[in-house]
């Protein structure tokens, strides 16, 4: 099976040029379909994880590159077509290239712009605890130095503090400014809740044309449509939100109810 | 038990012995000082004995004693190499029959036996030096134990590549049996068959045994081999940082309610640390607190796992706004070890962004081989509220970029929006204002108007009627106490006696 083995390899890889090129036009319906296509060549591999040889031939390296390589172009494919739970599956998927076949497989360079833009999304869902554990997996050294992982972390640690002015420009400056695109859109929307309640907290009352350059709202019109939907108050050129003034503070009767009524039954059975 | 602890005084002081009293006494004079290799080969035999009672009558105190008595010998075998080796030998191929499959393999790896040429075999009339009276056949636990004395001499001398084909063996043999006895001495052996692997750097090749070894002893109800295995997983999985598998781990298996306190502390801080990774600040500090109560509390013993409880129980504290106790830090034998936390606390205290980045700088290599450096990464926001907290306090209306110099923020423009936030968490009480960028604290205010003191009251109120109930149900009564009351046998016996004569008694007057 060795000449048929090389023969679908080589079929494998004449698609994979195809999906390629109609990748880099931008074509995202071929595509999707081309994607399709290779992924059915592949059932044909015989040596792909989990079924990895431990000391792989020529050949069976190549199905494992070319595997690899479909699978990271699709990963980058479903990012353009927004189709996030498809992004999540190459992801899953490509790990285990990344970990076990490491040391079979020459290092790809697409390998940390993946993992990075896999990191923003999590950061963009707001799935923190998922992000801080995909980060201890990665080698500390390694976090530090490179530009694709040190952007998310960074990000991370700017939300983390409260300096949301940065991620608001990191957006347009930013290392994914083409492909990491959506999440950062996602992150931004976010990041736009959390400084407009820290402002309702912290301001009495501010100034229009200032508050719309800090949630970095294009014009005014958009900053009506957010005011009335979190019901600040615009009169002139001050914006003053809804919670003025102090409510007396309300006591929690029920709760205090049901402590008293404890303490008395835990009192009652001592003897 | 009183025959072992008449042998303990090797020589003359048995019974027979007395019979020949001049050529005992003459024998004992001569005796050379006190022989490492007699006291080995006498352990040995005590440990035999312990384990076939144990097997014989179950008790646990047997498996104690032989598990105390396998630690005396792995470190006298660790003092003196040179002496043990060959005893060990001898014992092994005294104890094992020529026809058993492993007989050839552990002689293999010690060195050659000694030969049985000592001073009382000298002593012809008595029984001990006439050898072994009768060949006992070899108890499976026996067998277990004399495999991971020789499982340990080849760790620590040092040879770890030939230990890990005999780990390997081991673990078929233990999966081989079924026998209750078995667990006390197999959690032995899987502890030193995973501790080879760790040595040799390929702890991920044995975890899928590990993992099946678990699944079986968690049927056949080994409890002690079940908590061993569990930390042994746990502590592979960090090792190799596959914290989401630790975490499935954990919510598929229980840890038994009978282990040891040793495991449970291991367990605990196990524990805590993947719940740390995993934002879960406050349960990870309740695992790690009561980790360093379980750990043995004189300073001597396990300072390796009181000094990485503590170290990562100071960082959790300080994630969740708390100051660690300074006592840990001042005692003399971790002081040295603390020291880079130290100055990590006294940042965090002083809110001082600078000392942080210097500490951080200082002694990055020692937090990332203690394996804390993602979570010290995350204290930067602590430093900068604790600092933001003491300007607050201190300054009715401060400007914000002073107060940005104060904390000595990288970049001064944020300061603004970490105010903000910083109001919104609640950490300050302050507002802002814009136009002029200052920063307006309000004061204080009559903290008995609110509700904390409640709160604070609660929680005291709590803990202390569950330590009542707690207290209550650890009440028993003195074991013998209802012995007293009842009557035993005799007065029983006794009394249907009696009742029976009466029983009798009444029916003759009823014929009259």
């Amino acid at each position: 099976s060795a000449p048929e083995m090389a023969e679908s390899i080589q079929a494998a890889a004449a698609l994979l040029e195809q999906f390629k090129s109609s990748f880099a036009k931008e074509e995202l319906d071929t595509s999707v379909k081309q994607l399709a296509q290779l992924k059915i060549a592949m059932l044909s591999f015989s040596s792909l994880p989990p079924a990895i040889p431990a000391v792989p031939s020529s050949s069976q390296q190549q199905e494992l590159l070319l595997a690899r390589d479909v699978l990271e172009h699709g990963a980058l494919v479903s990012i353009k077509t927004v189709d996030i739970p498809a992004f999540e599956r190459h992801i899953a998927q490509l790990k285990v290239y990344y970990t076990h076949c490491a040391s079979l497989l020459p290092e790809s360079p697409r390998r940390y712009p993946l993992l990075g833009l896999n990191l923003l999304r999590l950061l963009a869902q707001n799935r923190i605890a998922e992000f801080h554990t995909e980060l201890e997996l990665l080698p500390p050294g390694l976090q530090a130095s490179n530009e694709f992982l040190k952007f998310p972390a960074q990000l991370e640690q700017h939300i983390m503090e409260g300096s949301y002015n940065r991620v608001l420009s990191a957006k347009q400056t930013g290392t994914y400014a083409a492909e990491g695109l959506y999440f950062m859109d996602m992150l931004v929307d976010t990041v736009r809740d959390e400084i407009a309640e820290c402002s309702e907290k912290a301001y009495k009352a501010i100034a229009v044309s200032d508050l719309q350059s800090m949630l970095m709202l294009g014009s005014e019109a958009e900053l009506n449509d957010f005011a009335s939907g979190r019901s600040w108050r615009i009169d002139g050129a001050n914006v003053t939100f809804g919670t003025d003034g102090d409510k007396p503070l309300a006591l929690p009767a029920s709760q205090l109810i049901h402590e008293s009524l404890a303490y008395a039954k835990e009192l009652e059975r001592i003897v | 038990r009183r025959a072992s602890s008449c042998r303990r005084r090797a020589g003359s002081s048995m019974p027979e012995a007395m019979e020949i009293e001049t050529p005992a006494k003459k024998a004992e004079e001569e005796k050379p000082p006190p022989d490492p290799a007699a006291f080995y080969r006498a352990d040995c035999k005590l440990m035999a004995s312990a384990v076939e009672r144990f097997v014989a009558v179950r008790e646990a105190r047997f498996a104690t004693a032989a598990l105390r008595l396998m630690a005396v010998l792995r470190g006298a075998g660790r003092s003196s190499p040179a002496v043990t080796g060959p005893v060990l030998a001898a014992f092994v191929s005294a104890s094992f029959s020529p026809s058993h499959p492993l007989r050839e393999r552990l002689l293999a790896a010690l060195p050659p036996p000694a030969v049985e040429a000592e001073p009382v075999a000298a002593n012809s009339k008595s029984p001990e030096g006439a050898g072994e009276p009768k060949k006992r056949p070899l108890l499976p636990e026996m067998e277990l134990l004399l495999e991971i004395l020789v499982l340990q001499s080849l760790i620590d001398g040092g040879k770890v590549a030939e230990s890990l084909p005999l780990a390997d063996t081991v673990l078929e043999r233990i999966g081989g049996w079924n026998r209750r006895t078995l667990d006390p001495f197999a959690e032995r052996a899987y502890f030193y068959a995973s501790f080879a692997y760790e040595k040799a750097g390929r702890i991920e090749s044995i975890r899928s045994r590990l993992l099946a070894a678990q699944r079986t002893a968690g049927l056949h109800h080994y409890s002690a081999c079940q908590a061993t295995l569990l930390n042994l997983l746990l502590r592979s999985y960090q090792s190799a940082k596959l914290f989401v598998q630790a975490d499935k781990l954990l919510a598929k298996s229980t840890f038994p309610e009978t282990a040891s306190n040793a495991q449970l502390a291991r367990f605990l801080y196990y524990n805590g640390r993947i719940k740390a990774l995993q934002l879960e600040y406050s349960e990870a500090h309740r695992c790690l607190l009561q980790a360093q109560r379980k750990a043995p509390q004189t300073s001597t013993k396990a300072v390796g796992f009181k000094l990485a409880a503590y170290k990562l129980g100071a960082i959790v504290q300080l994630l969740l706004g708390e100051i660690p106790e300074r006592a840990i830090f001042r005692a003399s034998n971790t002081r040295a070890a603390m020291k880079p936390y130290q100055q990590l606390v006294q940042a965090v205290r002083l809110g001082d962004l600078a000392a942080f980045r210097d500490a951080m700088t200082e002694h990055a290599a020692t937090f990332t081989a203690d394996g804390n450096a993602t979570l010290v990464m995350r204290l930067r926001q602590n430093v900068i509220r604790a600092g933001l907290r003491n300007i607050s306090l201190a300054y009715a209306r401060i400007r914000l970029t002073d107060a940005a110099q104060k904390l000595s923020l990288d970049h001064p423009d944020d300061m603004e929006s970490i105010a903000a936030k910083a109001i919104r968490d609640g950490v300050i009480d302050a507002s802002i204002d814009h136009v002029s960028g200052v920063l307006i604290s309000t004061g204080a205010h009559d903290t008995y108007s609110t509700l904390e003191p409640q709160a604070a009251f609660h929680k005291r109120i709590v803990f202390c009627l569950n330590l009542h109930n707690d207290a209550v149900k650890a009440m028993t009564y003195p074991p013998d106490a209802h012995k007293g009351e009842l009557p035993d046998a005799d007065a029983i016996k006794e009394r249907q006696r009696e009742e029976q004569e009466l029983a009798e008694a009444l029916a003759e007057e009823d014929e009259f």
